[in-house]
Order: structure tokens, then C-alpha cells, then sequence
């Protein structure tokens, strides 16, 4: 065996090298302490204009429905003049469909609340950072491409990050797949 | 050492394929090297180019029926030409052992081989691109080829062992990091990079002596440079890292020397000229101007040039 390794030592080596860094790079990602953890849950809402399309003033017009008061989630009565998106339609007559989400963080999945429920829970927080010091936050991601010929699709995707930490929020919107993301607000930490 | 451990040394290369039979007749009956050389690269020049042109019609022929052929003929006429090269190509080193008549089929069959499997993949994909198939077949096509070369032992094998490999670390590492952005893509894949180019030097270190002996210039020109512009991507706008990649090209040429490579010291005097104008240009040419930077750059590379030629010949010529 001392033998079998020391006439071939080079060839040993020119194999370890890139095995070390494959491992290096599985351990950093798919460690637990790469990873972030938080005990609160929390809710966001998403919103689509009825045509299974994006629509760029969804986001203002998110904005103005909901806000968080004596920690807990109103709806605000829209100004019937307001035209987020400048297309000389008002708001309340663009046809937006607003769901609000209740994100379980430690299982990481969503699901759809109706104002009625949502209203009653307690803010703890609306910053987008938790009282543990997690925050949700968006990023694009290109997608790792190898050579010019392999070039996989490029998303943005929410995460819950803390310090280098980042785990992949999985929500309930489409901003993954569009180049314009208004289509998540964060509401707050419950 | 005595001619009994001599003759049991030389056995047991004979018996791990680093060096073979003919190789050790050829240099016992003193043959005159250079002329068969010369007879041997224009055959051997002739085969490639003959297979260059076959591999250009085959593209041509396979682009011009593309869209009037089924997924099964498709995956035949690129993937199972290719396995059918290779077999062609192993059959006829085995009977053929003098010609690399054998060597050129084994050539066309490397390069249909991972365009074939691709096709082969999308025939049967969804239409969306994910990188663990792609991996995952690469990685089959390095361990075929990685077999093969186990048990022919020859270096056009070892070239596609090694191609195949190289792909099959890139996209892995792509795999494992898909969806989540732990990492810089950019900034992990110069690492993997210079990584690669490092084992790259080392390997070429293991062919010197065997059957891969025709491997090592390329290893070490394509290595060489591979670490150089991964590492000099890395260090661009870091000072600190600006200084460090002198004493890196300072590396490289004692190890050209340590290695006997004009291949690594030809990369490495080069990496260090473009950093000596690199340097200049950056720090220097506002505050001498460019008239004397590039007088004083100018010394700096006839100095290096100077060198590498003295170097090479104190040290690298046989």
C-alpha cells in the first residue's frame, strides 16, 4: 500500500485536489450552520391583476391596502383617485387580487390566510428583521453557468439570511420568474 | 543500484503501463529517435487532418438532416457514431499497434461522444436546463473513458479521461450549488479553476515518464494559464493580492525549473510581463507618464526575456 502511494503519489495528489474543493463546497453548502434558523413565522401577501401576468403596480398597491397598527394587520380604504401604475385606470379598478400568507419558517412552506384570520394575529414586528435577528431578504440569482453552451435559468428568490447564513424562503409568488419584482411585501413577524 | 533491482524496476513498469515494450527496444537497439519521429508526426499529422475533415462533414451532414430526423436517429447518428468510433478506434490500436490510424478513430469517437450524450439528455428533457443530469452523464463519460484508459493504456484516452473530468468537476460543483447562492459563482469558479490548473501541473508531473508523455506540454501550457488568469481574476483590484501574484509568477518559473517545463516558463514570463504593464499602467503611468513608464517597462521585459531565455538554457535544455 506505502508503496502503491508513493509511486503514485502525483496521480493521488492531481485527484485530491478537486475532491477536497467539491467537499469544501458541499460542506458550505449544505451545512447546518450555513443554514439559518428563526422561532417566529411570518406573513407576507402577493398580488396578481386577474390575467395570470405580472403587474407592476401591484406592489404600491399592496403597500397602501395593508399596514400593521397596535400590532395587528388593517386594511386601508384605498383612495379611489390613486393610480399606482399611471395607466389612467385607478387602482381599485385595476382588477389586483391581493392573498395574504402565513409562512411556517420551521417548515419552511406557505399557506393562503384570508384578511379575516390574518387580522387577528399578533405582529410582533414589521421590520423585515426578526426579534432573533434573521432577516428576509431578496436576491437574484443568476444560476451557475458552465461554459458558454450550459446556462441555467436565473430566478430571484427570497432568503432568510443571517450573517453569511441563507436558506431559500419557498413563497407563494411569482417574482422567481419575472424580471420586475413587486410581487411580495413582507407584512411582519409574528 | 544493481541490474537485478534494475530489471525488476523496469518490469514493473512494463506491467503498469508507464513505460512500454517498445519504447524500452527502441531505446536499447538506440534507434535514431528524431527520424522516426518525423515519419511518425507527418503520418500522424496526416490521420488528424483526415479526421478534422471527417469530423467538419459529419457536422455538416448531422445539421443539414437535423430537423427531418427522429430523437432515436438523432441520438444514433451522434452518440452511437462516437461509441461506434471508439470501439473502432480500440480495435484497430490493438491490431495496428505502429499506426495511430487507431488513435484518430478513438479522436472523432471523444469528441461525438459528450455532444451525442447531450443530445441524447435533450431528447428526453423537459425543456428546462438543470445541471445534475448534465453532471451525472459527464460524470459517466469521464468514468468510461477513465476504465478505458485503465485498460488500453494510451494517451489520446487519458486526453478525453482528463476533458470529460474537468467538465464533470465544473458542473458538479454547478449542481451542488444550484438554488442556493451560498457562493460568488464567479469568484468559486476561478478556484475551481485554479484548483483544476494545479492538478493539472501535477499530473503532467505523474505523465513524464509512460504512455501520457505527449500530455505533458498541453497539461502544462493549458494548467499554467488556466491558474494564472483564475488567480489574477481574483486579485484585481486588491492590492495586497497585486504583490502576492508576482511572488505567484515567481513560483511558477522556479517550478518550470524544478519541472524542466518551457511550456510553464514560457506562461509564466508572459503572465509576468502583462503584469509588469498591468502594474504600470495602474500606478504608474499618471504619475511618471507614459514616455518613461514605458521606457522602464520596456528594460523590465527585455530583463525577463533575457532571463527566461538564459534560464531555459542553463536549466531546461537536455
Amino acid at each position: 500500500m506505502n508503496k502503491f502511494i508513493k509511486n503514485n503519489l502525483s496521480l493521488i495528489v492531481a485527484f485530491s485536489l478537486p475532491i477536497a474543493l467539491i467537499l469544501v463546497v458541499v460542506v458550505a453548502t449544505y451545512s447546518p450552520f450555513s443554514s439559518v434558523e428563526t422561532g417566529y413565522n411570518f406573513i407576507y401577501s402577493s398580488c396578481d391583476n386577474g390575467t395570470g401576468g405580472y403587474s407592476y403596480g401591484c406592489l404600491d398597491h399592496m403597500k397602501a391596502l395593508f399596514s400593521v397598527r397596535d400590532d395587528k394587520l388593517v386594511m386601508n380604504k384605498i383612495n379611489p383617485n390613486k393610480d399606482s401604475d399611471r395607466d389612467n385606470i385607478p387602482d381599485i379598478e385595476e382588477n389586483y387580487h391581493v392573498r395574504i400568507f402565513l409562512h411556517d419558517t420551521e417548515k419552511n412552506e406557505s399557506r393562503e390566510v384570508k384578511f379575516e384570520e390574518a387580522k387577528n394575529y399578533k405582529i410582533i414586528s414589521d421590520t423585515i428583521t426578526s426579534p432573533d435577528g434573521v432577516n428576509v431578504s431578496g436576491k437574484y440569482d443568476r444560476g451557475p453557468e458552465v461554459f458558454p453552451i450550459i446556462d441555467t435559468h436565473s430566478s430571484y428568490d427570497y432568503y432568510l439570511t443571517k450573517g453569511k447564513g441563507r436558506k431559500k424562503l419557498n413563497l407563494i409568488n411569482r417574482d422567481s420568474r419575472y424580471y420586475y419584482r413587486d410581487n411580495f411585501r413582507f407584512i411582519g413577524w409574528l | 543500484m544493481d541490474n537485478k533491482t534494475l530489471l525488476q524496476e523496469l518490469s514493473g513498469k512494463i506491467a503498469s503501463g508507464s513505460i512500454s515494450r517498445g519504447e524500452v527496444m527502441d531505446a536499447i537497439s538506440g534507434r535514431e529517435e528524431k527520424k522516426s519521429m518525423s515519419h511518425v508526426s507527418l503520418m500522424t499529422i496526416l490521420y488528424f487532418v483526415g479526421a478534422v475533415i471527417v469530423l467538419i462533414g459529419i457536422i455538416f451532414f448531422i445539421a443539414q438532416v437535423w430537423n427531418d430526423i427522429g430523437a432515436f436517429v438523432r441520438v444514433s447518428i451522434t452518440l452511437g457514431l462516437g461509441l461506434i468510433m471508439t470501439m473502432l478506434g480500440l480495435m484497430l490500436a490493438k491490431e495496428k499497434e505502429k499506426h495511430a490510424i487507431g488513435l484518430v478513430f478513438q479522436f472523432i469517437g471523444g469528441l461525438l461522444i459528450p455532444g451525442g450524450s447531450m443530445v441524447l439528455l435533450s431528447e428526453f428533457s423537459t425543456g428546462v436546463v438543470h445541471m445534475w443530469p448534465i453532471a451525472i452523464t459527464i460524470g459517466i463519460i469521464f468514468l468510461f473513458y477513465l476504465i478505458l484508459d485503465f485498460t488500453q493504456k494510451n494517451p489520446v484516452l487519458t486526453f478525453f479521461a482528463i476533458g470529460n473530468g474537468t467538465a464533470f468537476i465544473y458542473l458538479l460543483i454547478g449542481a451542488i450549488i444550484e438554488g442556493r447562492p451560498t457562493f460568488k459563482y464567479d469568484d468559486l469558479y476561478a478556484y475551481v479553476t485554479m484548483i483544476i490548473g494545479a492538478s493539472y501541473l501535477v499530473l503532467s508531473h505523474n505523465f513524464r515518464i509512460g504512455w501520457n508523455r505527449s500530455l505533458v506540454w498541453i497539461l502544462q501550457l493549458v494548467g499554467s494559464i488556466g491558474f494564472y488568469v483564475a488567480a489574477f481574476s481574483q486579485v484585481e483590484n486588491i492590492f495586497a493580492g497585486q504583490i502576492l501574484y508576482f511572488f505567484v509568477l515567481g513560483a511558477g518559473l522556479f517550478l518550470s525549473i524544478y519541472m524542466k517545463s518551457k511550456a510553464l516558463l514560457l506562461t509564466s514570463t508572459i503572465f509576468l510581463i502583462v503584469h509588469f504593464v498591468y502594474i504600470t499602467g495602474r500606478y504608474f503611468a499618471d504619475s511618471l507618464g507614459w514616455p518613461i513608464s514605458l521606457i522602464v517597462l520596456g528594460l523590465i521585459i527585455i530583463g525577463l526575456g533575457y532571463g527566461s531565455v538564459e534560464v531555459n538554457k542553463k536549466y531546461l535544455k537536455r
